[in-house]
């Protein structure tokens, strides 16, 4: 086992942080998440010169605007957005993208990836509705065949980003098949498509009054063209958890950064000496441990060519956990102080606990809760029966 | 990166597994519980044999010259196979004269510990009590030619069968550390009855004379011996830890599937899955933080911190897999006649062994500087 990035890593991930520090983005970044907005001009912006040198896809051919790289490379360069706290477009590059590349026609990977790894698009996935969220295969949204197109109608729930995107990621039902998981088909829709409405959800994280938001999407007689129909109809479950996999592996560089933090403000505070928070603190120490050499075991589980699916699980459950854990502790460490809100004048670590404790269940319900990412652990990881 | 096991650790982890299933199965685990001596040479001369004694020994005295991180796979399958006898102490305290004996002692010991003709465990007071204070009950006196050594050791791992302790001593000076002839007849023995039957002793010093050269390191400053000495053996603990809990979650998934109630196997049952999940990430968080500390050690890097956190991590593992192993198990398990309640023995032993994971918390409270 060895656990270091090659030389050859390490020089590619300082030009990545070198990069990154002389944008001054964090702050950035920071304040158009909290806009309301999530993703507009600046980090489009980013995106755009990041594609210009082949850093969101480094792993992808250079036809496709990649550079022909490993996954080791695109994994720093995910590590580097969670440190400073930006985005890459995420689901275009990481999700919809490596599902495109390996399973679209020849005509699919020409229209779409080169976009993607140029940074010039993103898409917002396309899962759950309102009857289907951790059982996705109750999906309802019908895909009705015509002559060279589908009609769509239906309607999704908490779709994140659609607002932003421009393409949808989306799980549509093809056919009523029993099982309900066998009639899936994935479609690549544009947003811009006549009947699409797309009305913000507003969720309890953010700044206040809710900055972080998702969407409900209402389909009317949407026509898609049966070219943007990725892989085989009916067959797009198998996809599907293809693109979980991928969606669940979290890079670890945010949680090892907002430990620090606390970790320093906590030097400040006084209250580093109470052994109970000592304990607390040295726990989540090892755990972010954990959940780095996690993180890094994906991204090598990638670059095999093998599908991290129970890795992944496992990681993110954990990742939560930690989330869920250091809000806690935050809020514990400072008693009501924990619940000011940043703007207040007697907040105090710029009032983060407050604002991780509103934000982190986002992540117990996103990509996955802990009860369903168990038992993908306990029946596909230890073939227990289901 | 790498997240496969090295050529090395590939090959220990194979020949371990073969060796166990020969020679350790749980038959003479069983035995050795119950035998007063609890020690059969001939598995020690099959180990030495292997190389095994001797792996981190370089060629020049006789070793195969591998190295630690090697090691780690070869403690999963000992741990695995519930193995007892002084294999673990041996090793850190061979780790310790090879980084702080002197050429004499190097010529004289380490052959003898390769080829398996001299074992060595370490004696040390409580290992709690030790770790965290410069101080030792022990007392060592100077007197012409050497030293004598007065005092009672516990928890010295199969003292009754080693020939040499590394035994810690008070002395006017600061703490020392000596090499002692553990079959000197100022020396006298009890076994402690323990919770797993692992035949640790008391031992009591009688004006134990040591010769000069038999001091390890230098006199007075033995501090820093003794912390390196805690911190492999927490590592160690760490690995055979691995194996415990790996195997344990093995157990517990067979029998899930096995064991049928309320017309199913329980095996389907969310609250068995789950909790089977649980072991499974505490399994993986041992095994990874395990390699993690091994192999930065061996880069020559300081590797306390990650260290620290393995055990802090394994000794909680340990304990909540075996215990989530009894709970799948139900009544079955805490039968004599079943395996399952010998690893919930062990690892509670392994769990409090150089360090529980407060105290390792602790320390890793301390790296941060809090």
């Amino acid at each position: 086992m060895d656990f270091e990035l090659t030389l050859e890593e390490r020089e590619f991930e300082e030009e990545v942080h070198g990069f990154f520090e002389s944008q001054d983005i964090t702050e950035k970044a920071r304040e158009e998440f909290e806009s309301g907005i999530s993703t507009g001009p600046f980090t489009r912006e980013l995106w755009k010169r990041l594609g210009e040198k082949g850093w969101i896809c480094p792993h992808w051919p250079k036809k496709y605007g990649g550079l022909e790289l490993s996954l080791v490379h695109r994994y720093i360069l995910e590590e580097a957005h969670s440190y400073f706290g930006t985005h890459s477009n995420v689901v275009a590059s990481g999700m919809a993208g490596p599902v495109i590349l390996r399973n679209g026609t020849d005509e699919q990977r020409d229209e779409f990836l080169l976009r993607i790894a140029k940074g010039e698009i993103e898409f917002a996935l396309g899962y759950t509705e309102p009857q289907a969220g951790s059982d996705l295969s109750a999906i309802d949204i019908r895909a009705d065949e015509a002559d060279d197109h589908f009609i769509l109608n239906g309607q999704k729930l908490f779709n994140t980003g659609c607002h932003y995107s421009d393409y949808h990621w989306l799980l549509v039902r093809t056919e009523k098949a029993k099982p309900r998981y066998k009639g899936l088909s994935f479609l690549i829709v544009d947003l811009n498509s006549p009947g699409i409405t797309v009305k913000p959800i507003w969720v309890m994280g953010g700044t206040k009054g809710g900055s972080h938001r998702t969407n409900e999407v209402y389909y009317d007689n949407v026509k898609v063209p049966k070219e943007r129909m990725v892989g085989q109809k009916n067959k797009g479950f198998y996809m599907l958890m293809e693109a979980l996999s991928y969606e669940r592996n979290f890079p670890a560089a945010q949680l090892q950064r907002h430990l620090a933090e606390f970790v320093d403000w906590l030097k400040e505070s006084g209250k580093s000496k109470d052994p109970i928070i000592r304990q607390r603190v040295a726990e989540l120490r090892i755990d972010v441990e954990f959940i780095n050499l996690m993180a890094m075991r994906i991204a090598w589980i990638l670059q095999r060519g093998d599908a991290p699916d129970v890795e992944a699980a496992l990681a993110k459950t954990k990742w939560y956990q930690f989330m869920e854990d250091l809000a806690n502790l935050g809020v514990d460490v400072l008693g009501p102080f924990g619940l000011l809100h940043r703007d207040s004048r007697w907040a105090t670590w710029s009032g983060q606990p407050e604002w991780l404790f509103r934000d982190f269940l986002f992540f117990r319900v996103a990509a996955g809760t802990p009860e369903i990412m168990w038992n993908i652990v306990a029946q596909r990881g230890l073939g227990l029966p289901r | 990166m790498d997240f496969e096991l090295t050529d090395e650790q590939k090959i220990l982890a194979r020949t371990g597994r073969e060796f166990t299933k020969r020679f350790i199965p749980k038959t003479l685990v069983r035995e050795l519980e119950d035998d007063p001596t609890g020690f059969r040479q001939e598995v020690w001369a099959e180990m030495a044999l292997l190389g095994w004694t001797g792996w981190i020994i370089p060629e020049e005295y006789g070793g195969v010259g591998g190295s630690y991180p090697d090691l780690i796979a070869l403690f999963e399958e000992l741990g695995r196979a519930c193995y007892l006898g002084p294999f673990s102490s041996s090793i850190i305290c061979t780790m310790a004269i090879l980084k702080y004996g002197n050429e004499k002692q190097k010529r004289e010991f380490l052959p003898k510990v390769a080829s398996g003709e001299a074992i060595f465990v370490l004696a040390q007071s409580e290992p709690v009590a030790q770790t965290d204070r410069d101080v030792a009950q022990v007392k060592a006196t100077r007197v012409s030619g050497g030293w004598t050594i007065e005092g009672t050791k516990l928890f010295v791992p199969y003292a009754h069968i080693a020939n040499w302790f590394v035994c810690t001593a008070q002395t006017s000076e600061g703490i020392a550390l000596f090499l002692v002839d553990a079959k000197s007849t100022d020396l006298s023995y009890k076994l402690l009855e323990t919770l797993a039957r692992d035949k640790q002793c008391e031992v009591s010093f009688n004006s134990v004379k040591v010769p000069e050269e038999n001091v390890l390191g230098e006199a007075g400053k033995g501090w820093e011996i003794v912390k390196n000495l805690n911190q492999w053996g927490a590592l160690t603990q760490c690995a055979l830890i691995s194996g415990v809990v790996q195997q344990v979650l093995e157990m517990s998934v067979e029998y899930a599937k096995e064991r049928v109630q309320f017309n199913q196997p329980i095996g389907s049952f969310q609250v068995i899955q789950h909790k089977c999940a649980d072991m499974m990430a505490d399994v993986e968080a041992v095994k990874y933080l395990t390699y993690l500390a091994a192999w930065k050690m061996n880069t020559g890097q300081s590797a306390k911190l990650e260290i620290s956190m393995a055990k802090a991590r394994a000794s909680d593992a340990s304990r909540r897999v075996c215990l989530g192993g009894h709970a799948v198990h139900g009544g079955i398990g805490i039968t004599a006649d079943h395996d399952m309640q010998i690893y919930f023995r062990q690892a509670k032993t392994m769990e409090l062994a150089f360090g529980n994971a407060d105290f390792h918390r602790e320390l890793v409270a301390q790296h941060l500087e809090l």
